[in-house]
């Protein structure tokens, strides 16, 4: 009777203090929308499928991501940015050579940069306007999420966006992100030493935000 | 010309005559109706009553093609702040019209396959579709830089495609193709673009998504009352609400609308303008003897003109069917005639008597009537033609019934043979009015110089198409509303013309370049935008193949071995003799240039060059000016150029229906009368160039076509009384005037009501006719 009362209140306990800790989707959005602008190395790692299966192609850089947009500064094996806003798509290879995409009277470029900048956006009512969110916890403070977007035309060129963090001491993180393509390709961004500020320094990057 | 003895001529030959001539009408109808029934139609097209724009036949064709298609184009935008509502009532109306019959095709989806058939159209034809720029590029920087741009793109961040063709595309070309093809959709204008599955816009905070349907012959049938128009609004108004509401663009549309007006006013007019000739003619007459023949004449000679003009052209115009409503006024001048002489005039003892007494007037009125309309049957436009065959079967028919058929009929008895309200008429006899009635021709002269003088920049002929049609406040805002939205509304474009389908390309390719070259031009849709000529597809195979030569050290940097070296170039081989041609293009290109390539015509080929739209046509006009095989477009101002033409054309006819009744009034009278007879019609011209001068409008073809026919109406008026004053007999001398003042204002409440019409050219027509009578009478009280 005893040792019944013990495993009893010990199972209390422990689902009591699980249950304080667990993490939630609301804790995530909201801790990560604590960091206005996050910079940081990246790994980029695009599986593509050949004839012979499949290969990984790999580069480093560094990135800004905001609510006003991205930027991938590809460093190795060739240099090469990308910039993303809500209007536009800049690319601007080693030579410097800039191509740049202007969607601001384009309803499909529109969604789909607004798709992508609202992923970092970290506001939960954007992510649920736009996506369809499942929402996992891998264990105490690891967490996954996955994205379908809503927006057929987007979804027939990207299935489903993963993004995978932790949160510690009510510090949250977004440590990876992987793009699933329809016709099966992945492309995964493995984040690392990540910063915070409250504004975007970058001058190249401010040149392209409206 | 020889008096003939009318005493001669056999009633009974005579009405004879009067069932042949309708049993012929009615059997030509009959024979054109079991053999050819389906071609029969009435049409309200606006477009179907304008001349031709090309002198060349198949270019015509061209033309027509074109726009047979284009005519049929209906666009529903369906609006609401929120994309969702919007998108649920689209879907909603989608559905139900789905399933209607009147519509060749319906598209509101954009197929979630698009975008991977447009990539797997460019991955298929990608060692083929290179740009210039890329071609030049290559040229200059060589192979390496290309090669650069592709590594800096695989290992960046985004590609447009997928990079799992990597090894059949190491360069990416697919990725170059493809933006390449998206610039040039968006430079081509349409504003819309693929979201969530429908084509969609969002403007001043509202969402537009777009539904775009081809009508069938019968849908686009607007002068039935179900057809696929009015379904369409029936549909749209059951779905507004939430704040969702739709805006209609296309020429169907407009065609329902003035179709739909068109009818109604026709309806109106013929039952007003009957009405009044009722109450006149109860009123003149009090018995129901001339009311029923008049009315029984004028059904007879209006189902006569129909059946007839129906037979010879199977298709009539519903413009024609208003100059119909015009024929009551003439139809019935025969009718009074006869009829005033019947119940007033004690003189004549028997309707042949009668039938002979006005016999010479109503062959010199009907002769200078058919005169100006069989000269309209010269002018090279068909509906000028359907009117000229319409009104001079119903005159005809009208005339014959008069002399053929009332003759027959009983007079009154003696003492009811008197009309109470002829001393309603202007009086005649003393000094004063034969001075006012000298000075007429005096006045109206010095009226019409001085007011041609002072309004003399309003006056003149100038045809202005787009003038002759008002839109209702909606669909104008509609329309502003949609172009703004759709950002594409051509007014012009350039149809070109080679032997084979290749020239044709190359052709559209060189005049392309020219294109650009001009400053400020807005994009265009073109066939070779898409489907490059073989000859540029041969340039881009030479620059891959260039590129191929140094593909291993590019693939290299991917850590690629051999095996996948070979696999774009075992691509490039096996596309050798491949190219992209109209005929062999996928669906998805085929529907974005169905509208520009028309095709073989006649064994040659013909496709359109449409900018996307036009502010100053000038410098485009002048891009196709000395090329035989390009033609510069723009029905408008086309339109109205050959209205111009045309106007000018009638009035020179005009001129020699004038000289043609002069030499026969000459003759029948002598020079004094003749020259009085022929100055009416000057008159005429003088008075309605000087009252549109003042009223700020300049002639055009439709007032121009009603000065033709009140040449023949108002010279009936001056022939009458001529007439009269070489007859003896006191009361028909005075009965004359009275019948001539009853045609009159007969003819001007058929004449005047066409005036109110709100369809402009049945207004301007109507306004002309009315000036150009009130001329014609006011000039027969001078004789």
């Amino acid at each position: 009777m005893k040792t019944r009362k013990i495993l009893f209140c010990t199972i209390l306990f422990l689902t009591a203090f699980s249950s304080l800790n667990a993490i939630t989707l609301e804790q995530i959005t909201s801790g990560l929308a604590e960091h206005k602008v996050t910079e940081g190395d990246f790994t980029q790692i695009k599986t593509i499928t050949m004839s012979k299966g499949t290969r990984d192609i790999t580069s480093n850089g560094t990135f800004i991501l905001s609510t006003q947009g991205v930027m991938w500064n590809t460093v190795k094996p060739l240099p090469s940015k990308l910039i993303v806003t809500e209007t536009k798509l800049v690319q601007i290879d080693a030579k410097n050579n800039q191509s740049m995409l202007d969607g601001s009277e384009n309803a499909t470029f529109t969604s789909i940069s607004s798709t992508i900048v609202s992923l970092f956006s970290n506001d939960l009512s954007v992510l649920k306007d736009k996506f369809a969110l499942s929402f996992t916890e891998k264990d105490a403070q690891t967490w996954n999420l996955e994205l379908t977007p809503k927006d057929s035309s987007i979804a027939s060129v990207i299935s489903m966006l993963i993004l995978e963090g932790t949160c510690k001491n009510s510090v949250c993180t977004l440590d990876s992100l992987a793009m699933i393509e329809k016709t099966g390709g992945k492309i995964t961004y493995l984040f690392a030493n990540q910063t915070y500020s409250e504004a975007i320094t970058d001058p190249l990057m401010l040149s392209f935000i409206e | 010309m020889k008096r003939i003895n009318l005493t001669l001529i056999n009633q009974k030959k005579l009405f004879a005559f009067w069932i042949l001539f309708h049993a012929v009408i009615l059997l030509a109808f009959a024979g054109v109706w079991l053999f050819a029934g389906d071609s029969i139609s009435l049409s309200a097209d606006l477009f179907n009553l304008l001349p031709k724009t090309f002198s060349e036949e198949s270019v015509n064709m061209a033309d027509e093609l074109l726009t047979s298609g284009t005519n049929k184009n209906v666009f529903i935008l369906v609006t609401n702040e929120d994309f969702s509502e919007a998108k649920k009532a689209a879907e909603a109306v989608y559905s139900k019209l789905s399933e209607s019959v009147w519509f060749d095709s319906l598209t509101l989806y954009t197929g979630d396959d698009t975008v991977s058939q447009a990539t797997d159209f460019i991955l298929s034809n990608k060692w083929n579709l290179l740009d210039e720029a890329t071609i030049e590029t290559v040229q200059q920087e060589g192979v390496s830089y290309l090669s650069e741009q592709a590594l800096s793109r695989i290992f960046g961040g985004f590609t447009l495609i997928s990079l799992d063709n990597l090894e059949e595309d190491p360069y990416l070309l697919s990725e170059i193709e493809l933006n390449d093809y998206l610039e040039k959709i968006q430079q081509s204008g349409v504003g819309l673009t693929a979201v969530d599955g429908v084509l969609a816009q969002q403007q001043e905070g509202r969402w537009y998504i777009m539904l775009r349907g081809i009508l069938n012959e019968k849908g686009a049938a607007m002068a039935s009352r179900k057809n696929g128009i009015t379904e369409i609004y029936d549909v749209c108004s059951a779905n507004e609400s939430n704040g969702t509401r739709f805006i209609f663009s296309g020429t169907p549309f407009h065609s329902h609308e003035s179709s739909s007006s068109a009818s109604r006013e026709i309806l109106i007019i013929s039952i007003v303008s009957l009405t009044l000739m009722l109450v006149i003619l109860l009123l003149v007459f009090r018995s129901p003897v001339p009311i029923l023949c008049s009315l029984s004449a004028i059904i007879l000679s209006s189902v006569t003109a129909f059946l007839g003009t129906l037979a010879i052209f199977k298709s009539v115009h519903v413009i024609a069917l208003v100059f119909g409503t015009s024929l009551i006024g003439s139809c019935i001048d025969y009718s009074l005639h006869y009829f005033v002489h019947w119940a007033g005039n004690s003189e004549l003892k028997t309707g042949l008597e009668i039938r002979n007494h006005v016999f010479k007037g109503l062959v010199m009125a009907i002769a200078s009537s058919g005169i100006s309309f069989i000269v309209l049957l010269f002018a090279p436009f068909a509906l000028l033609k359907q009117i000229a065959v319409f009104c001079l079967l119903g005159l005809f028919s009208s005339f014959l019934t008069t002399i053929a058929v009332y003759p027959f009929i009983n007079l009154p008895c003696i003492e009811k043979r008197t009309l109470p309200l002829k001393r309603i008429q202007l009086p005649s006899g003393s000094k004063g009015i034969a001075i006012v009635k000298k000075a007429i021709p005096a006045v109206l002269l010095v009226f019409s110089a001085v007011t041609i003088g002072l309004f003399y920049r309003q006056t003149g002929v100038k045809n202005n198409i787009s003038s002759l049609y008002k839109m209702s406040d909606k669909m104008l805002a509609d329309e502003i509303e949609a172009a703004k939205v759709i950002q594409y509304s051509p007014t012009g474009w350039f149809i070109l013309r080679a032997g084979t389908e290749q020239e044709l390309i190359e052709k559209e390719e060189a005049f392309s370049e020219r294109y650009k070259a001009l400053d400020d031009v807005p994009g265009y849709i073109c066939t070779s935008l898409f489907i490059p000529s073989i000859k540029k597809q041969q340039q881009s195979r030479d620059t891959s193949r260039l590129l191929l030569e140094n593909v291993e050290e590019h693939l290299s940097m991917l850590g690629f071995d051999e095996d996948s070296f070979a696999i774009s170039r075992n691509s490039f081989a096996a596309s050798e003799s491949q190219f992209l041609t109209v005929s062999n293009c996928p669906e998805l290109i085929g529907n974005v240039i169905q509208n520009c390539w028309l095709g073989e015509i006649n064994g040659e080929y013909y496709s359109v060059f449409i900018p996307s739209r036009i502010t100053d046509e000038s410098p485009l006009r002048s891009l196709a000016d000395g090329y035989d095989d390009i033609f510069f477009v723009n029905k408008s101002s086309d339109i109205s150029k050959d209205l111009d033409r045309l106007s000018f054309l009638i009035l020179i006819l005009f001129g020699c229906s004038l000289v043609i009744i002069f030499i026969l009034t000459k003759s029948v009278y002598s020079w004094k009368e003749s020259l009085k007879i022929i100055s009416v019609p000057l008159f005429v011209i003088l008075m309605i160039f000087a009252i549109f001068g003042m009223l700020s409008t300049k002639l055009e073809f439709f007032s121009i076509t009603g000065v033709v026919l009140v040449f023949g109406l108002g010279l009936d008026y001056i022939l009458y009384m001529t007439e009269n004053t070489h007859k003896d007999d006191s009361e028909g001398n005075s009965l004359e005037p009275f019948a001539i003042m009853l045609s009159f204002i007969t003819s001007l409440i058929s004449f005047g009501s066409l005036s109110l019409s709100s369809f402009q050219p049945v207004h301007l027509i109507g306004l002309s006719i009315c000036i150009g009578l009130s001329t014609a009478y006011v000039c027969s009280l001078s004789k």
